[in-house]
């Protein structure tokens, strides 16, 4: 049961989603103290369940990484929305729900009459948030999409990676969490007008695409330079470049570091190398110094590298932030989790013990209030582990008709 | 038409891109955002890089962010990285390290309804801004804090920019070429992107949780454990396996993709196969239908250990096409296909048109351009530029008559004082 305490104690959620994106705007509605009841289809519900990783690599359904995580704090109710029964369980769920969200193909949730039209018409004050690739509308409203093509058209693909070689994307599916991240504030915008205003229920139309051609990941500061100077973003650029040197990853002693102490930080960098003649050298000074790529060659050889090298990464970072000098050690996932005083300091992973899973560390809170807003009430459900309870706490069924609808295979 | 922040105030005090992105979402809202700003500090990587940037530097950088790369008379109001963001936002000027400043920002406090930064650590101390003092002032305050490593701990006083917290945080180690060490890795501030959103959402959530509580709240929000939820599943593998992830390059670790080079200047298409079937079905439209039929591509583990050779069947095809034609005809065919957007491209392209996410908007300092709008569409509050990016001081009048109402007298004092302008003061750089 959500914790009075929690923001989103008073909020209930419908959850259509699967996968990635709409799991991760529910998981951040659920571990904010919002009521979620997660509705899988049968026989095996969410396909996160398969995505892993697993433990000692054995696949199993409940056992899913991936689905653990994504999942905190939810109820699961395994329904068949083929069936006009099952459906008629998701329209009674909603009448009382603040939030539907959901991530079919576009015009799935209408030929199931679950569409927004007609869910508004059950509960005026509904916010309906759909996620889809493309967004509800336009030419390629069907079309298919992926991590790598959504980051390629929507994001700023075009300028990562060395030229000569294929553009990257990033590691990891940040793509489909920011989309989700996006879909938890729109929601959270519509939700806040209902309960603050008085107005009727918002339809958001999340597109995935969208959500990384307006994203602050470089991408609207790169379009709009664009129409400014006619210029395309050229491949590896590198945000902050006008900073000049030194700028960017570099070596050190056991691994490396990234480093912006260039531009208006000149001053930090020399104070920090303790070579006070090197301010007004005008082989490096700003501003022509400074974007001379002579003068970065010569500083980065001659200067700036054979220093790094005496030192760790965690002394060089030390170093650099005594002299305010933006800067940060490349750490490996291991790194992360393991040698991280920062993240133990603050708590920050949570040991999530789960019924077949077993207690394993988890990424916690985003955010961190003394009133502990965030919380982890309980692990991922099992598939289907809620149907009974919400049957009859949420719909009042009797036993022998949710006995009738387990039997019939409408749930389980 | 409804706009859901409709009078709430906030104080913005935001610098660089996460809390910007996240205030841009808020004003969108109908939120009255006003920015604090100071024309006697320049905020590095703001308005720019500098207040008064060479003008002939500027001709030689690699990018530039102003209009026909010229910082012009008030570069301030120029710059692209400051401008995407900052339409529906009004600024002012004052002088928060003076005794007059202090008393206009508590002033501020009082009639606002959050205050939200992402300066480095000790910048709100040293300002006296802290939340038990700000909340004396309006107890219903809801305060929102970000850094890249949050407020407590022993790197808190770290300062960097999203790209140095992504690399502490793991996000570069994933990232790369994976033949190559960290040369290839883009400078990547997805952690930006992703703080702005969740401020956004958790101010909202604070202010509806003061509605229950009738209390404000004071939020500490870390870029870094905001961003490591998004690499969920790699630090759940090493959690559970001990499995330290590495850079897979655009490749996956359950279907099979890739991105190759098209005809044209640096041109691209990714291509994503989920199955044989669509093996088979990309040989059909690149017409070797005799490569879909070989065994060494039947199913997705041997495809997996022959992704070099896909790699390059699918190259000595695409070096031959228009990216975009490419992408129409794999999509026809129903294969997971899209092209590299470079920024004309993505201009041009029919979906981001037919939803109209590029609008024009004619600013007084840097001229008539599209813009891009925002990451989502809401049935009853649709996007709308109320007000252009904003200029430094533009809204001094409209904030210290109507909103503070300050006496003729004590906005001349302020005048007098040179902390009202719409221009930085002239020492500045």
């Amino acid at each position: 049961m959500p914790v009075a305490t929690q923001p989103l104690s008073d909020i209930k959620v419908i959850d259509l989603t699967q996968g990635i994106a709409g799991p991760y705007a529910t998981k951040l509605l659920a571990d904010y103290g919002a009521e979620v009841l997660k509705i899988e289809r049968p026989p095996s519900g969410d396909p996160a369940r398969t995505f892993g990783p697993f433990p000692s690599n054995q696949k199993h359904p409940e056992k899913s990484g991936a689905f653990l995580l994504l999942n905190t704090n939810k109820q699961s109710i395994m329904v068949d929305l083929k069936r006009s029964q099952g459906r008629d369980i998701v329209r009674a769920l909603v009448s009382t729900a603040d939030l539907v969200i959901e991530n079919f193909r576009p015009g799935v949730m209408d030929q199931l009459g679950l569409g927004q039209e007609a869910l508004k018409s059950i509960n005026s004050k509904l916010t309906f948030t759909s996620i889809s690739n493309f967004g509800q509308t336009g030419p390629y409203r069907d079309y298919k999409a992926s991590e790598l093509t959504l980051f390629a058209m929507g994001g700023v693909m075009n300028r990562n990676g060395l030229l000569g070689r294929p553009p990257l994307k990033l590691g990891g599916n940040h793509v489909q969490y920011q989309a989700g991240n996006i879909a938890a504030m729109a929601s959270m915008f519509s939700l806040f007008n209902v309960k603050h205003q008085d107005e009727d229920g918002q339809y958001i139309d999340i597109a995935i695409f969208e959500t990384q051609a307006a994203s602050y990941n470089a991408r609207m500061p790169m379009l709009l330079a664009y129409q400014y100077t006619g210029e395309r973003t050229p491949r590896t650029d590198v945000p902050g470049s006008g900073f000049g040197y030194p700028t960017g990853f570099y070596p050190c002693q056991d691994g490396y570091v990234n480093i912006t102490g260039g531009g208006a930080f000149w001053p930090r960098t020399v104070a920090l190398l303790g070579m006070p003649e090197l301010l007004n050298d005008p082989r490096f000074a700003p501003p022509m110094g400074q974007v001379s790529p002579e003068g970065r060659e010569v500083f980065e050889t001659e200067i700036w590298i054979p220093w790094l090298l005496e030192r760790t990464k965690l002394e060089v970072v030390e170093q650099c932030q005594e002299y305010e000098i933006l800067s940060g050690a490349f750490n490996t996932i291991d790194e992360v989790m393991d040698n991280n005083p920062q993240f133990e300091a603050r708590n920050y992973w949570q040991i999530i013990d789960h019924p077949e899973a077993g207690p394993f560390r988890y990424p916690g809170a985003p955010s961190f209030t003394s009133e502990k807003w965030w919380q982890i009430r309980s692990p991922a459900p099992l598939l289907g582990q809620h149907t009974r309870s919400i049957l009859s706490s949420h719909l009042h069924y009797s036993d022998t008709s949710i006995e009738d609808l387990v039997l019939s295979g409408i749930v389980g | 038409m409804s706009l859901p922040l409709k009078g709430i105030r906030i104080l913005d005090m935001t610098v660089v891109w996460a809390g910007p992105y996240s205030t841009m979402f808020l004003a969108d809202m109908g939120a009255e955002v006003i920015r604090v700003e100071s024309i006697n500090v320049f905020p590095s990587a703001t308005r720019g890089q500098q207040a008064r940037p060479n003008k002939e530097a500027e001709a030689h950088r690699p990018t530039s962010m102003y209009p026909n790369r010229d910082p012009g008379e008030r570069a301030w109001n120029r710059s692209s990285m400051f401008n995407a963001h900052s339409r529906n936002k009004h600024s002012i000027t004052i002088n928060l390290a003076s005794k007059e400043g202090k008393n206009i920002f508590k002033r501020l406090v009082e009639v606002s309804d959050v205050f939200i930064e992402n300066n480095a650590l000790g910048s709100m101390e040293r300002l006296g801004f802290t939340y038990p003092t700000l909340s004396k002032w309006n107890q219903q305050l809801v305060m929102l804090s970000s850094t890249g490593m949050g407020q407590t701990g022993p790197w808190a006083h770290f300062r960097g920019f999203g790209l140095h917290f992504e690399a502490l945080y793991g996000h570069a180690s994933v990232t790369g070429y994976p033949d190559m060490d960290v040369d290839g890795v883009p400078s990547s501030v997805a952690a930006d992107a992703a703080a702005g959103a969740a401020i956004a959402f958790n101010v909202v959530m604070g202010l509806h949780n003061r509605t229950k509580t009738g209390k404000g709240a004071f939020i500490d929000l870390s870029q870094g454990e905001n961003f490591v939820p998004h690499l969920g599943e790699l630090f759940m593998d090493y959690s559970m396996n001990e499995n330290v992830a590495q850079s897979m390059g655009n490749r996956d670790s359950i279907i099979v993709q890739g991105c190759y080079q098209c005809k044209g200047d640096d041109e691209w298409i990714a291509i994503s196969l989920t199955s044989p079937q669509d093996w088979k079905t990309l040989m059909t439209v690149i017409g070797a239908t005799h490569l879909g039929n070989d065994p060494k591509f039947s199913s997705l583990r041997s495809m997996h250990d022959n992704h070099d050779e896909i790699d390059e069947i699918i190259s000595l095809w695409t070096r031959t096409q228009d990216n975009l034609e490419a992408f129409r005809s794999l999509q026809a065919a129903g294969i997971v296909a899209g092209p590299v957007l470079n920024e004309p491209l993505a201009y041009q392209d029919p979906q981001l048109q037919s939803r109209d996410f590029f609008t024009e908007i004619t600013h007084a300092d840097a001229g008539t351009h599209l813009y891009p709008t925002t990451a989502f569409k809401m049935s009853n509050t649709p996007f709308e530029v109320r007000k252009p990016p904003v200029r430094l001081g533009e809204d001094n009048d409209y904030v210290y008559r109507e909103v503070l109402k300050l006496t003729e007298q004590e906005y001349d004092n302020l005048k007098q004082l040179g902390q009202i302008g719409m221009d930085y003061e002239e020492n500045i750089p």
